[in-house]
């Protein structure tokens, strides 16, 4: 530049920077400290503790600020962990077992239900949260085209219905797992696919509720009308799209 | 102005009942007022570090120090400056261990889409322009000079915040951006 800036140019272009400039897309903090500081206090099994030092440290999983909006959904933290190993017992906890009738009752408005879908028609079993937040899941048997995934089941969808503003759940995922956002419709989401990864749940003070975690699958997360929506099946990425879009 | 001003006041009340609850070990207290800072919290961080994964990084570290520091907390003290200071000292420590310069790539920082709009390309150029010089004079001042101005002018702080950031007195404040900005001028001159 030939002529120096004036003070008045000069603020004005600090100012300026302070506009334009592109800082970290900040992930949630929030978890990750919960995470720590809930370490420090409780005991962890010891299989956990091993893993706690990558389990417990946010890391955007791609650097990068348009790689780092890959990992942004409400609600949700994606940890990249070094490695992935199967946990001691591979946790399905999914609540109570209910009728749909009832899961209508315990989620309002009703749960999203799928519409059109050749395959997603009446789920095979639907359990139930009554506690914390509105948690419905419908589990589909095993069928052609939906071979059976981690748990044994052809699919999982799971819906929960609450504040967003904190972590409900926590995905630890190792170098063999892409990630990647996508939308479903206009909805934002997440995509998980290839080497099995970490999946829990959250407690609302944050802390990792231990009973939950297990390996997941293929995996799309989303949110429409409030509802945060998963999916894990072992099909491609465009198949769980098609899938996620039937639910309404 | 006077409807900011209440803002203001309204969210240090906020800040202060947080602060006050998270003493006493409410950790969804502390996990709000996380909420709140940690968008900022990183902001100042990276305009450190110059980079976004260790400003992440720094970020939270300061939380988690700044969580157990809470008994030091000197009550009625407004939080965000404090809570600015424990990570700029985090954030300064880590990159002097690292024993390196802020790393920023400026068509990386600088990308920012604007919000408003502009009177000409030509004029969206020279500002570009003007932008990409001062930020990278800014990148080569010492952390202190570099840490004020962009606290006065990046971070849009007040002179208050900034002496409790800083942790010195009101009239040091003014003194101190005096002569980082002429360090400033010089780097631009240069």
């Amino acid at each position: 530049m030939s002529d120096p800036l004036s003070d008045a140019e000069l603020e004005a272009t600090l100012r300026d920077i302070g506009r334009h400039l592109v800082t970290p897309v900040t992930p949630n903090l929030a978890a990750g400290v919960r995470a720590r500081l809930a370490g420090r206090r409780e005991p962890r099994r010891p299989w956990m503790f091993a893993l706690a030092p990558a389990l417990l440290t946010v890391v955007v999983l791609v650097g990068g600020a348009t790689a780092a909006e890959l990992v942004r959904l409400r609600g949700v933290d994606v940890f990249r962990v070094p490695a992935v190993s199967a946990p001691p017992r591979q946790a399905l906890d999914l609540g109570e077992r209910v009728t749909l009738a009832i899961a209508g009752t315990l989620m309002q408005p009703q749960p999203l239900r799928t519409s059109g879908d050749p395959v997603f028609g009446t789920p095979d079993d639907v359990y139930a949260r009554r506690q914390g937040n509105a948690q419905v899941s419908f589990v589909y048997a095993p069928r052609p085209g939906l071979p059976p995934g981690p748990t044994g089941h052809g699919a999982l969808v799971t819906q929960l219905r609450g504040s967003l503003d904190r972590s409900l759940i926590g995905k630890g995922v190792g170098p063999g797992a892409r990630v990647e956002s996508v939308l479903v419709g206009d909805a934002p989401g997440i995509w998980i696919e290839g080497e099995a990864h970490f999946f829990f749940y959250r407690d609302s003070a944050g802390n990792i509720l231990q009973e939950t975690l297990r390996l997941a699958g293929n995996t799309l997360l989303w949110q429409r009308d409030g509802v945060l929506l998963r999916l894990e099946a072992q099909v491609d990425r465009q198949r769980a799209l098609e899938i996620a879009s039937s639910f309404r | 102005m006077q409807d900011a001003r209440e803002d203001r006041q309204a969210r240090r009340a906020e800040d202060d009942a947080l602060v006050a609850r998270a003493r006493q070990g409410d950790g969804d207290a502390y996990g709000e007022l996380v909420i709140r800072y940690q968008a900022i919290a990183a902001r100042t961080a990276f305009l450190i570090t110059g980079s976004q994964a260790e400003a992440e990084e720094v970020a939270q570290d300061a939380f988690v120090k700044a969580f157990h520091a809470l008994g030091r907390f000197r009550d009625g003290a407004p939080f965000r400056p404090w809570l600015l200071r424990i990570v700029a000292n985090e954030a300064i420590n880590r990159r002097k261990a690292a024993a390196r310069r802020p790393t920023v790539e400026l068509t990386d920082a600088l990308d920012r889409p604007s919000d408003e709009g502009v009177d000409s390309p030509e004029a969206a150029a020279i500002a570009s322009e003007r932008r990409a010089q001062v930020w990278g004079a800014l990148a080569r001042l010492r952390d202190e000079d570099r840490l004020v101005i962009s606290y006065r002018y990046v971070l849009d702080l007040s002179e208050a915040e900034m002496g409790e950031a800083l942790g010195v007195a009101r009239g040091t404040v003014k003194s101190r951006l005096s002569r980082a900005m002429a360090r400033l001028r010089e780097v631009i001159r240069e």
